[in-house]
């Protein structure tokens, strides 16, 4: 491994082309870039698609790389772009085949994880069909549990406007999910 | 849901983060070797492109460097040649003060020298209205120049003589002329009275 002291240094590391700092930075990020994918295309063969692009858009430009934000902001502006760039067809489709095992994996379960299964599958779906400014803006919340002002930095628009997007997508997911109160107080019993 | 904080709860448990999948990695460094920057550092196929060609050309680019460089070098000493300024050159060594080659107030002496080192002809007459000083001889790439030193009154002055092909104005009475096959130019520490240097033949001026 590249004997590296701080995630800086890993950085030149990878800037000055030493393979295994690419390895190292791959570790670190790895788990969430591919939250974030997996998260907004609700589909796990999507999410791949998405992590690897995200990654190799990192390798090629990381010479770009000036230190202008922190390097995390950097990368979280990388798996997002990828995201709002990947095919619509491919988040229309799929998540559908992935409620369909959903259910058929607890098919067999008790009442109440049943109806968590279903419970998980309408908030995903109700995530998924949420505007890609707004779903984006509810992963990171929610997935990477960043602060408005991170999420404004990562998205390059004004704290106010990120509170805007989350404020429209917590009500279009209310109004989706209004019918599953009673399911989700006995999801939870 | 009946209020924003359950659903946040709700948000929070069906968005937590995932660990990626372990073949993950194997997929970035396929693709990564696909589109040949790899996750090894990118720059070195390129480099090992580059120092292809860089050998491949390496004999073109020294043959047309030679040839640049002769060809500088012919024209450098061309030019020297033909624009050699017997005025710039009696300026410059009116202000050398090197020692004489050869010290001498006599004017025969000093053309008899002249002529033996340069094969010039200064012809200084016997009765010159200056005080001589000596000579020496320069050479300017194949071209022998015979510098005479002299003072009128307080001043220094000098006079340069070459063979034809240096470039001098043809008139007489200019600080640079031609004359008997030989190119003159003066030049003199007095620049009120510059006719002053001209007392070296001319000792009625």
């Amino acid at each position: 491994m590249v004997l590296v002291g701080s995630e800086r240094e890993l950085v030149a590391a990878c800037q000055r082309g030493e393979a295994e700092a690419f390895r190292e930075l791959f570790e670190t990020y790895k788990d969430k870039v591919h939250s974030i994918a997996l998260r907004y295309s609700g589909n796990s063969a999507v999410a791949m698609d998405i992590a690897q692009d995200t990654f190799l858009k990192l390798f090629s430009s990381i010479r770009d790389f000036r230190g202008d934000a922190s390097f995390e902001t950097w990368v979280y502006r990388l798996v997002v772009n990828s995201c709002l760039d990947h095919k619509r067809k491919y988040r229309r489709l799929i998540p559908m085949a992935d409620e369909v095992l959903t259910s058929l994996r607890s098919s067999g379960d008790s009442l109440a994880e049943v109806l968590r299964a279903e419970l998980s599958g309408l908030i995903r779906t109700a995530v998924d069909r949420l505007a890609p400014d707004l779903r984006i803006a509810i992963i990171l919340r929610y997935t990477e549990g960043l602060s408005y002002a991170e999420i404004s930095e990562v998205l390059g628009c004004s704290p106010g406007t990120v509170a805007s997007r989350l404020n429209r997508a917590h009500k279009a997911l209310e109004r989706r999910l209004a019918h599953l109160a009673g399911k989700n107080r006995g999801a939870h019993a | 849901m009946r209020d924003r904080l359950a659903l946040e709860l709700e948000l929070a448990e069906e968005l937590r983060p995932v660990a990626a999948p372990d073949e993950l990695w194997e997929r970035v460094r396929m693709a990564a070797s696909a589109a040949e920057f790899g996750v090894s550092p990118r720059p070195a196929p390129r480099r090992r492109r580059l120092a292809a060609w860089a050998w491949a050309s390496l004999p073109v680019a020294a043959i047309l460097t030679l040839m640049i460089a002769a060809a500088t070098l012919w024209l450098v000493a061309r030019g020297q040649e033909r624009g050699l300024d017997l005025q710039e050159l009696a300026i410059q060594e009116l202000h050398n003060g090197a020692p004489l080659d050869f010290q001498s107030n006599d004017a025969a002496r000093i053309n008899h020298w002249i002529g033996r080192e340069a094969g010039l002809e200064p012809c200084i007459p016997v009765q010159t209205g200056v005080r001589l000083a000596g000579a020496r001889v320069i050479r300017k790439g194949d071209v022998r120049i015979a510098v005479v030193s002299y003072r009128v009154g307080e001043d220094m002055a000098t006079l340069v003589v070459a063979g034809n092909g240096t470039s001098a104005n043809s008139g007489h009475g200019h600080s640079q002329w031609q004359a008997r096959g030989q190119s003159y130019a003066l030049a003199s520490t007095n620049a009120e009275d510059a006719q002053a240097a001209c007392r070296l033949c001319h000792a009625t001026l």
